[in-house]
């Protein structure tokens, strides 16, 4: 992939999800739970996605 | 002085120390052994330059998990296997010295201040620096940032060449494989070497140190041992046994925040050599049961940065918009993650000698080699902690390969490159306090002999995570030093 046919991508991606952050840029708080999905190691409050947030496995669980 | 093994040549009739092998270990030894004031034979199987024909010899068999062609893993001349090191150096911790809890065969009957002495010297040696101090990177005491520092490389053949063949207090013999020792029950008395045709020479000398590689020196003690009931070495049955390498893989991919930082350390992601590792603390080892490992972050560019972040479209939606919204965003510092460990020594990884001999007639080695569940346990483990860090600080995201996360045991190599281990060949003839668990005593000297000596990797009795040249080095100097008070 080329960068300028990579940079389109990022922009469109990027304006799909700027609605989200201006809606109000999410901070976890330290005592947000670690989870683990689709390989991802995120805090629960990363997740959006109903479907990620049903998949999501406490990283606890793994060790 | 140089020489090449032809009909016409013959040695000294005799030296204070007879090496065979000018790798690292070897070149090391033999230089530190002159400046302790005693003559040496230095014997080379190949040539100043690679040849098809020695390098012929390291082939072998590799039975249980993929591992590199044993030909392709080790060189075989003048230098030996420095001729292409890539240069990374860290001496082993503390806690390497010591049996961990989930790996009780793993210690050593030395400390790490019996090396410590020698680290001046071997930074000489390698032409490094000091190492920086480890920086602690949480509040719970899990995890470490550590310090590799790189060698120019030093080329050994090149650096120690021109002094050695000026010197006459040293003869570095070319084209000269050993094939058999004598041994009288106490000592090794003298040693046969021969070349690739029908010309073969004897060299006496007071203490024989083989530093031949951590296959090779399991290799030749097998060979000989099978005339002799094991007197060297193997009374226990450990020769050849504890055979290990630095499980290595791929293991994910991270991607982290525009302002990210390490506490107290102010290194901004794009890392002085683009790349940084974290370790976890002894503490943590020992509370999880695992082994040590360290995780190297990479970074790399625009296209990692488009293919990561549509990977984390669905599941890391929420704080890939945070992220988004960071204007200089497209700056992003985005990589892959590997992971190199410390192997548990298993008595069953080990080398044993084939069916097949090469062409001087010793048995080609065959090398038994498993990544077990505990050094499953260990990567991922320690992946997780170093994974959880980052998002539970809000620094970054990892997302680890699938295999990784499966509980189960296979150790699986993902995503390309330097996979399955380091071209580190460990353990063999392992360092212990007695003959029933390993091969050497804590002077490298092989129980039941007198005077003969093993030098390299195939010592140690454990691994640690680093990259082991240096230990390797300082190892060889102490060996030096003990041979210039027992000789001198």
């Amino acid at each position: 992939m080329t960068w300028r046919l990579g940079r389109r991508r990022f922009f469109s991606l990027g304006f799909a999800l700027l609605a989200v952050a201006l809606a109000g840029r999410a901070r976890a708080t330290d005592a947000d739970e670690i989870v683990v999905v689709d390989g991802w190691v995120l805090r629960r409050s990363d997740l959006r996605d109903p479907s990620a947030v049903r998949r999501a496995v406490p990283l606890r669980t793994l060790y | 002085m140089f020489f090449e093994l032809r009909g016409e040549y013959r040695p000294k009739p005799s030296y204070d120390v007879c090496i065979v092998g000018s790798g690292a270990a070897g070149i090391t030894l033999a230089a530190k052994a002159r400046a302790e004031g005693l003559s040496v034979f230095l014997a080379e199987g190949g040539g100043l330059d690679y040849e098809d024909y020695s390098q012929a010899l390291y082939r072998g068999e590799v039975v249980g998990d993929e591992y590199f062609p044993l030909d392709e893993a080790r060189l075989r001349y003048f230098g030996g296997t420095t001729n292409h090191w890539g240069g990374m150096c860290r001496p082993l911790e503390e806690h390497d010295f010591r049996p961990k809890s989930a790996s009780p065969m793993g210690g050593w009957p030395i400390a790490k201040t019996d090396l410590d002495p020698f680290l001046p010297e071997v930074r000489d040696v390698l032409e490094i620096p000091e190492h920086p101090p480890d920086i602690p990177l949480d509040g719970d005491g899990t995890l470490r940032r550590v310090h590799f520092v790189f060698s120019p490389p030093v080329r050994f053949a090149e650096k120690y060449g021109p002094a050695f063949e000026a010197d006459g207090g040293i003869d570095v013999c070319f084209n000269a494989n050993i094939v058999e020792v004598d041994f009288d029950g106490r000592a090794v008395r003298r040693a046969r070497f021969r070349n690739y045709g029908e010309d073969s020479i004897w060299v006496s000398a007071r203490a024989f140190v083989l530093a031949c590689g951590g296959i090779e020196n399991s290799r030749f003690l097998l060979h000989w041992n099978r005339g002799l009931n094991g007197a060297l070495g193997d009374a226990g049955g450990m020769v050849g046994r504890y055979w290990m390498e630095h499980p290595t893989a791929t293991i994910g991919d991270f991607l982290v925040c525009g302002d990210f930082a390490f506490p107290d350390d102010n290194v901004y992601l794009p890392f002085s050599r683009d790349r940084m590792y974290l370790a976890p603390t002894p503490a943590f080892l020992d509370a999880h049961g695992i082994l040590n490992c360290r995780l190297r972050f990479d970074r790399v560019h625009h296209g990692a940065v488009d293919r990561m972040l549509s990977a984390a479209t669905c599941p890391a939606d929420g704080w890939l918009a945070s992220i988004l919204g960071d204007a200089d965003s497209w700056n992003l510092p985005v990589g892959w993650v590997r992971a190199s460990s410390e192997q548990v020594p298993d008595p069953d990884n080990r080398v044993t000698l084939g069916d097949d001999a090469d062409a001087l007639g010793v048995p080609r080695p065959v090398v038994h080699w498993r990544r077990s569940a505990l050094d499953k346990k260990t990567v991922r483990t320690v992946a997780l902690q170093a994974a959880a860090y980052l998002a539970q600080a809000d620094l970054g995201r990892m997302k680890l390969h699938d295999w990784l996360i499966d509980p189960g045991d296979d150790f699986a190599c993902e995503g390309g490159g330097h996979c399955p281990g380091g071209y580190h060949h460990m353990g063999g003839t392992r360092m212990a306090a007695s003959p029933a668990t390993g091969v050497v005593d804590r002077d490298c000297r092989v129980f039941g002999t007198e005077n003969l000596y093993m030098a390299g990797s195939s010592v140690f009795p454990s691994t640690g995570y680093c990259n082991p040249t240096m230990s390797i080095a300082q190892l060889a100097l102490r060996l030096g030093s003990h041979l210039g008070a027992a000789l001198g």
